[in-house]
């Protein structure tokens, strides 16, 4: 008999929480996966309010300066008002002003959510770029 | 001939809004295809998609003719359309497109683990598409009835067939392709006319004054102050309840690259307003009597003919008619992938075979809607549209990405306040009229109340709810905030 000589059976088992993490693919309703890694898990709930504080001063910031522009607009209206191209400046505002500056803040919005993104995963990867806002 | 040139170029859309969709269909082979275009389309493409199905009938046709009728305060409707996906980039896209889910009832059932709110959230999904739908369907109509003189009828039937059609022989892969080329022949065909008429306009001395044309009680001074700020209100919180709008952020590879597409997506319906906004402004000087109610919106498509030299004039027309059906199209053919994938999950298996069924089922009721009712003016149809959302599904949307105690209970009580204080304030201030007095513009204009309100109701509901907040809401956060390990955010 060699049977006792065959090695022991082992259970090998499927981490599917490693496995998750890295580049999942999704099909259909996707339940919750993918969990944070353990370092991760560390700064974690700093991303999460330094992305909604960066949201928040966004809209802040453009609600500000969109009511700056407004309240230009209706002084210029109001008062001078003076004709360009044979139409009201404060018409001319209406119409164009407002898309540069939501352009403006989709932008730094943009750059600064992918930064804290990228100081967060320097972190979680033993990096040192400097503390998360 | 000008009747000709405009139906010529009806069927050259619709002839390239086909090929493209048939190229498409041959990609398209999987579910994946079928809902998000399996995930693949690069930010540019993505870009030009959205901002094609979002650039709808209400501000290709409608922006003119409300600037006609009421002035300046007609250039807050697009403004405030524009500053919602601002509101969407700040808020939502990047967690949305991680959430892992095809469609908003998708992700609300998967953070909230219930589902009895995925319903209530399907059939809000449902009534929102539909209402947009349908003012799309009305500009098509009110197109060929006034370049080609055609029964009001064929042009709803024809942007209704044409929709579902292709949704159902295509799905995600195919609309994606003709949206992003609609987007293009929308810009175009409203920015070639633009420039043609400014040059003509240049050398020729106006008729009435300024401020005849510009009077200031319609300018920028006379706005009230609580229905700009209420109205601002529903159109920037409302782009985020869109259903055709979050659908698309699946589309794109990872989160960040969802970020980048939407500063794309801005960039381009910017450019395309302020291009609308040179019409409106051009309606204003060279169409004055067009300024009545139902005939405004044409104004549009009566511009070139009336300021340009023949043949040039009937040229322009043509192509103007050309980009206005590229509207009707996107918009809608978008709406119906987003109801079509709601529709066959819910109510089907979620099969492809159930979404090309589905796809033709939530064209008819639109169609039957719009062949009952005349055309609104189209920009307050989308108008209300979005209030819907804003007041029903954006509330549970954003305190679903960023708030861990949000409950099922708390969800479903928020979305059943909104949508009835929302309807029962458009149903008193039609009603009321004018007697609703001092109300209203509150009645007009319930945004800056209503959606504080739901809000309070989904907070106050949440807390109570002795459940408490789903076991898995954690790890879900975690998903929807955490950035992919491949990225290259930026």
């Amino acid at each position: 008999m060699t049977g006792s000589e065959r090695p022991r059976r082992v259970r090998v088992s499927f981490d599917s929480d490693t496995a998750s993490a890295v580049g999942e693919g999704t099909l259909g309703i996707a339940l919750p996966g993918a969990p944070a890694r353990d370092a991760d898990a560390v700064f974690f709930s700093d991303l999460v309010r330094a992305q909604l504080r960066l949201a928040v001063a966004c809209l802040i910031g453009f609600v500000v300066v969109s009511a700056m522009l407004t309240a230009g607009v209706v002084v210029i209206a109001a008062t001078v008002d003076p004709p360009v191209f044979g139409v009201p400046l404060s018409w001319l505002l209406q119409a164009y002003a407002y898309y540069p500056i939501i352009v403006l803040f989709a932008i730094v919005f943009a750059r600064s959510a992918g930064r804290n993104e990228r100081r967060f995963r320097a972190l979680g990867d033993g990096g040192h770029e400097g503390p998360m806002r | 001939m000008t009747v000709a040139l405009a139906l010529g170029a009806v069927l050259l859309v619709l002839a390239a809004t086909i090929v493209l969709g048939g190229m498409g269909v041959r990609l398209s082979r999987t579910t994946g295809d079928f809902f998000v275009a399996s995930r693949s389309v690069r930010p540019v493409w993505n870009a030009s998609a959205i901002s094609g199905e979002y650039l709808s009938a209400g501000t290709f046709l409608g922006l003119s003719g409300l600037v006609l009728l009421v002035g300046a305060d007609g250039f807050w409707f697009p403004i405030g359309y524009a500053a919602g996906y601002l509101l969407l980039l700040l808020f939502v896209a990047a967690p949305l497109r991680r959430s892992g889910a095809y469609t908003i009832p998708d992700f609300i059932e998967a953070r909230l683990d219930s589902r009895a709110v995925r319903r209530v959230t399907s059939l809000l999904v449902i009534v929102i598409g539909w209402l947009y739908i349908v003012p799309q369907l009305h500009g098509a109509a009110l197109t060929l009835q006034v370049v080609a003189n055609l029964p009001a009828w064929v042009g709803a039937v024809v942007v209704a067939v044409v929709v579902s059609g292709l949704v159902a022989a295509g799905g995600m892969r195919a609309i994606t392709v003709v949206q992003a080329m609609q987007y293009w022949v929308k810009l175009l065909a409203l920015m070639i006319p633009a420039v043609l008429m400014l040059m003509v306009l240049a050398d020729r001395e106006p008729t009435l004054e300024p401020l005849q044309t510009f009077p200031v009680e319609l300018g920028p001074a006379a706005t009230d102050p609580y229905s700009t700020v209420s109205l601002m209100i529903a159109l920037l919180l409302g782009t985020i309840g869109l259903p055709h709008v979050l659908v698309r952020f699946y589309t794109s590879p990872d989160g960040g690259s969802a970020r980048r597409t939407t500063v794309l997506v801005v960039v381009m319906i910017g450019l395309f307003y302020a291009v609308s906004g040179t019409l409106a402004l051009i309606a204003r000087v060279a169409a004055p009597d067009l300024a009545q109610a139902g005939v405004a919106d044409t104004v549009v498509l009566a511009l070139p003919s009336r300021i340009l030299p023949e043949p040039i004039g009937m040229i322009v027309t043509a192509i103007v008619v050309a980009g206005a059906f590229a509207a009707f199209l996107a918009t809608s053919s978008g709406l119906v992938v987003s109801l079509a994938g709601v529709i066959s999950q819910d109510v089907f298996d979620g099969s492809v075979r159930s979404f090309r069924l589905s796809a033709v089922l939530c064209v008819i009721v639109p169609l039957a809607v719009a062949l009952l009712t005349g055309p609104e003016a189209l920009v307050s149809s989308v108008g209300t549209v979005f209030l819907v959302a804003a007041t029903s599904l954006t509330p549970v949307i954003l305190l679903g990405v960023w708030w861990r105690g949000l409950t099922a209970r708390g969800s479903m009580a928020g979305m059943l306040v909104g949508a009835l204080t929302v309807g029962a304030s458009i149903i008193a201030s039609a009603v009321l009229g004018a007697d609703a007095g001092g109300l209203a513009p509150l009645l007009v204009q319930p945004a800056a109340w209503a959606i504080p309100l739901v809000t309070a109701v989904i907070v106050l509901v949440s807390r109570l709810d002795r459940r408490g907040a789903p076991v898995r809401a954690d790890r879900y956060l975690t998903r929807l905030h955490l950035p992919e390990r491949h990225d290259e955010v930026g």
